[in-house]
């Protein structure tokens, strides 16, 4: 669903992402980990054709999408972590608006159900500037979710939700990728991807240092054996504190 | 407390200057800083040779600026127009409002900041505005224009803390806030009043030219009532306007005195704030945000979507963005900020009439001239496309569109709203006109041609105006404010003065084409009929139409290749 090529991206002399090749199908759940400043969110703003690749390339849904952008993302919906919401338009107004924009026909009888799972029922009217962070959030999963979305990509999808929407999410995240999607997610929060991924790419300095399973990764290196995702993510990328807690 | 602002003040400057100029390497961006330099060396050059002496302001010009300023005052008081006055950045507000700062220390603080903006605009009005027909040296003119911005922008925080004590204070005394607004309203409605009104009712000679209203209404404001009620509006802009060194040397010490005036005002209305506000710090946090977000003339955003637009989910899916769009625009827009124009240009067209046509006429002639007048700047009031939505550039880049399309989407966004309005506005013209006794000078003939090709010349050129204006946001979004206004504050005049001329120099090459190919047919075809001469001007809009969508497709292409990074 999700083909990555030898993607790189370079600011000027900087190099933000190097030499990154993998590939998410239906029903897998990628996790992408790694230290501030590893190149995470620039790789998926790549993934999700926001910004262009210097080199490499970036397949969804079987279409490149520098070459060929509308189909790829017509099957793609990206969720960032901060929700960027029209400040004119009420939250039902925002499911019309990306109703029309991915062409979803049935918008009228799937909105109430997305509505209702999100807890926005009673918030159809208002204005993004009257709602909550959390509500902001849920908003912008609601428009990332509204086209059933082949491939979701997630920028720390739990920011701002409280429990009862944090449990929500991992269930929606679950059920979507059941339901036949690729989603690439990124996020500190190691438990959620411990949970929900079925692979792990982890990055540093904009370089893959691991990528496959959690069993796979630990299988290549013998010492992390019987340690914690946590011990295993600062082993990974050489951060500071990788000691074991005592 | 004071270096800690210097070192935020200075080092963002700094830092954002450096940023500016680091977008030189982009050879778009060299491309631009290159023939805004070429421009202002030759404004400077030019004139130092003596062949340019920027505008000539001429008696009605200078005794009517003081009238620009009564306009400015009473916006302040009366209008939200001066709200931003007060406005912080979200940043500030997280950081300055909770640090041990007083609020006089905040508005210390906003006060330096916005020199910064004033000096600029100060050095390009006299650019701009050159120095009249004065020869006062650039500096002395400068200084003038400096006090006046900044007496202005004083001012409005003033007026804006004043009304935030007074809405404070109206909490526990209901109705209390209405009965000040209206005595305001009042007050401000005889002022005017005194000022306008004998010139409004007839009280001017009919013959006095094609100009006459205004050289009128500078002949009436210099009685002796009109002149005293002006006097310390006069004595703000004597220093920008003075002809002479001497004449300016009399004039700055007063100007700086009401500038000084203005900045102890400020202080003690602060202490008052700051009273006022310590009372209820929760309802105060709220208000901030309120006040942050009330920029220029944009209507504070309401709470809950009142009326909406049905659009269906099916169709072409471009069209989802000019629905936002024009919903977002009517949420933005107030009524009264259309009126007010129209009226005055009716009341301006009228007093103007010289004893030829009739009351018909004049209303006509009124209402087509604020409709042209809405070509240029009706523009730059409704920036409900690029210059809004590319603060949603990552946003944008996911939707499954081409680049042209949603540049086409936004141009369609603002240049559709305004061309109906202008269709609107030639309406009650035509109806006007046929409702006329008095013999009209343009032919039936001409007139309905024009009726019948208005809608596709104006969408033309409202059209490429507006692709112009969305290519600034898309090829230089570094060095343009972005957002539902252009900034608000009479600090930013002088960068708004230079955005209009560079898209009006713009808009002039555009023309060139349509306009040749017009005036060909008309050369040798000579049209005569209705059809034909509509034809004629429907072709004209079609060779302009066709140059706005090539700059559509040029700006689809940029759309796609910028990054969220550019923003910034």
């Amino acid at each position: 669903m999700i083909h990555v090529n030898n993607l790189t991206k370079l600011y000027g002399q900087f190099t933000a992402v190097h030499s990154l090749s993998f590939d998410v199908g239906p029903g897998e759940v990628l996790g992408l980990v790694g230290p501030n400043g590893a190149g995470k969110t620039t790789t998926l703003r790549c993934l999700s054709g926001i910004i262009a690749p210097t080199r490499g390339e970036v397949t969804v849904a079987g279409h490149d999408i520098q070459r060929n952008p509308v189909p790829a993302k017509q099957a793609l919906a990206f969720i960032p972590d901060e929700p960027h919401l029209f400040d004119y338009l009420s939250v039902d107004e925002h499911l019309r608006f990306i109703a029309r924009l991915y062409g979803v026909a049935d918008a009228d009888a799937r909105i109430p159900g997305l509505l209702a799972e999100l807890e926005l029922t009673e918030k159809t009217r208002t204005l993004p500037g009257e709602l909550s962070r959390g509500m902001r959030q849920k908003l912008a999963i609601a428009c990332g979710l509204l086209h059933e979305p082949q491939v979701l990509i997630l920028d720390e999808p739990l920011t701002g939700l409280d429990p009862g929407g944090m449990r929500k999410m991992r269930a929606t995240i679950a059920n979507r990728a059941r339901a036949g999607a690729a989603v690439v997610l990124s996020s500190h929060l190691l438990h959620l991807v411990e949970e929900l991924c079925t692979k792990l790419l982890v990055m540093r300095r904009g370089e893959c240092v691991a990528f496959g399973t959690l069993d796979t990764i630990i299988a290549g290196r013998p010492e992390l054996v019987g340690r914690s995702l946590e011990d295993v993510f600062l082993a990974l990328t050489g951060e500071p504190g990788a000691e074991p807690v005592a | 407390m004071i270096g800690a602002f210097g070192y935020l003040i200075g080092t963002s400057t700094r830092n954002r200057l450096r940023g500016q100029l680091k977008r030189i390497r982009n050879p778009r961006y060299a491309i631009a800083f290159l023939v805004g330099a070429a421009y202002f060396a030759f404004v400077i050059f030019g004139r130092s040779l003596g062949r340019s002496r920027g505008v000539t302001y001429g008696t009605s010009g200078t005794a009517l600026a003081p009238l620009f300023i009564v306009v400015m005052v009473v916006s302040s008081w009366l209008l939200s127009a001066d709200a931003s006055a007060l406005a912080f950045t979200q940043a500030e507000v997280s950081m300055l409002f909770t640090a041990p700062v007083t609020r006089r220390g905040l508005i210390i603080y906003k006060l330096v900041r916005a020199q910064i903006a004033i000096l600029v605009s100060a050095m390009l009005m006299v650019f701009f505005l050159g120095r009249g027909s004065s020869t006062i040296p650039h500096v002395l003119a400068g200084l003038g224009y400096w006090t006046m911005l900044s007496t202005i922008n004083m001012h409005g925080v003033g007026a804006a803390l004043v009304r935030a004590r007074s809405d404070e204070r109206s909490r526990t005394s209901p109705g209390l806030r209405r009965t000040a607004r209206m005595l305001a309203l009042v007050v401000s409605m005889m002022i005017m009043f005194a000022i306008m009104g004998p010139v409004m009712t007839g009280g001017h000679p009919s013959d006095a030219g094609p100009f006459g209203f205004l050289a009128n209404v500078a002949a009436y404001l210099d009685r002796p009532v009109p002149h005293a009620i002006l006097t310390p509006f006069r004595m703000v802009v004597a220093p920008a306007f003075a002809v002479s060194v001497g004449d300016w040397v009399k004039a700055f010490g007063p100007a700086l005195l009401i500038m000084l005036l203005h900045l102890v005002w400020v202080m003690n209305a602060d202490a008052a704030f700051e009273e006022a506000a310590a009372e209820a710090s929760e309802r105060r946090a709220k208000r901030i945000e309120q006040m942050r977000s009330r920029r220029g003339n944009v209507r504070e955003v309401p709470t809950e979507a009142v009326r909406t637009i049905a659009l269906a989910s099916s169709g072409n899916p471009a069209l989802a963005i000019v629905w936002k769009n024009t919903l977002a625009l009517g949420r933005m827009l107030q009524l009264n900020q259309l009126l007010m124009p129209v009226v005055m240009s009716i009341v301006v067209s009228t007093s103007a009439r010289r004893g030829v046509g009739d009351t018909a006429q004049s209303v006509a002639v009124g209402v087509l001239f604020f409709t042209l007048m809405l070509a240029i700047t009706g523009a730059l009031v409704v920036r409900n496309d690029l210059r809004s939505d590319m603060l949603h550039l990552p946003f944008l880049k996911t939707v499954p569109l081409r680049g042209r399309e949603i540049v086409l989407a936004e141009v369609a966004s603002g240049a559709l709203p305004l061309t109906a309005l202008q269709l609107v506005l030639v309406g009650i013209a035509a109806i006007a006109l046929s409702m006329s006794a008095s013999p009209v000078v343009v032919s039936a003939t001409f007139r309905g041609a024009l009726l019948v090709s208005a809608p596709f010349v104006l969408l033309a050129f409202n059209g490429a105006v507006f692709a112009l204006l969305n290519g600034t946001a898309v090829l230089f979004p570094a060095w343009i404010k972005l957002g539902p206004t252009g900034g608000g504050g009479i600090e930013l005049m002088g960068q708004a003065m230079m955005s209009m001329f560079g898209v009006l120099i713009c808009v002039l090459l555009l023309l060139v084409a349509p306009v040749a190919g017009v005036a060909a047919i008309f050369s040798f075809l000579e049209p005569t009929g209705l059809v034909a001469i509509a034809g004629t001007m429907i072709a004209g809009a079609a060779i302009l139409a066709a140059e706005a969508y090539g700059i559509i497709a040029l700006l689809g292409r940029s759309f796609e290749r910028a990054e969220p990074s550019s923003v910034t």
